[in-house]
């Protein structure tokens, strides 16, 4: 039979992996901080960064401020994504300790909910900034609706409620005598 | 909660310390006195069952029904 919780379950794999991840989105964002600060860089004096182009001559960095916009929507994610991991990370240790249902995680999923809907709404924003402030938005900046992310924006939120349950339904039992 | 726990009165009836009366029905003094000081939420019938096996009462000796006002802090009694 195989364990969820506690020591060597399936909690603790998970936490490892959870691990693995949140330093991987560091060195990814580490990148992408470093790109994005020399786009700025080009965006106010492209002429170092006139040569730094792909095979076929597009330029690697932005060089236009809707293509800028759209390297700030995507350092966002992993930003967020870091986050979201790390809150995750807090509710596994939770997990192998072998008590999850506690306020914290609760307000934990809470707040992994309230980010993945402020990062679901940072991408019609950019969005809605690039077409008040540019005539042509690129199609690459044009975002669809991602329902799988508005569905997980609401499993967060019931989730939150489900262990706000717990904790009532632990502190019962605890007072059962 | 209009229940109260009347156990101090049963044990002092018996003369028998919460100690000792922990150690004959297998129930941490930490839980009895939860129980006995009214901040317990619920009892299972077979903690019940070895109280009043023990104490040699009726469970109506230790718990009593005293109706009043309902505790706002309480959100059972809302």
């Amino acid at each position: 039979m195989v364990r969820t919780l506690g020591p060597r379950s399936v909690s603790s794999f998970l936490k490892i992996l959870l691990d693995i991840t949140l330093v991987a989105l560091a060195v990814v964002l580490v990148g992408m901080g470093l790109f994005a600060l020399l786009s700025a860089i080009a965006l106010v004096n492209p002429a170092p960064f006139s040569q730094w182009r792909y095979p076929d001559g597009y330029p690697i960095l932005p060089n236009t401020p809707a293509r800028a916009a759209n390297l700030l929507n995507m350092c966002l994610g992993p930003l967020a994504l870091m986050f979201i991991v790390g809150r995750l990370r807090k509710i596994f240790i939770t997990l192998i300790a072998g008590d999850p249902f506690t306020a914290e995680n609760a307000r934990r999923l809470r707040v992994i909910g309230l980010v993945l809907a402020a990062l679901e709404g940072s991408r019609y924003l950019i969005y809605a900034i690039l077409i008040w402030g540019l005539r042509d938005v690129p199609r690459f900046a044009r975002p669809e609706i991602n329902f799988t992310a508005l569905f997980a924006v609401g499993v967060m939120f019931v989730l939150a409620e489900v262990f706000d349950e717990g904790v009532r339904m632990k502190k019962d039992l605890e007072l059962t005598i | 909660m209009p229940i109260r726990v009347h156990l101090d009165r049963v044990l002092l009836d018996r003369r028998m310390s919460l100690t000792e009366l922990a150690e004959r029905v297998g129930v941490t003094i930490a839980n009895l006195s939860i129980l006995k000081t009214g901040k317990a939420k619920a009892v299972r019938f077979s903690t019940l069952d070895a109280l009043c096996r023990t104490l040699e009462c009726q469970p109506g000796d230790i718990l009593v029904f005293e109706p009043g006002p309902p505790d706002p802090d309480d959100p059972d009694d809302a």
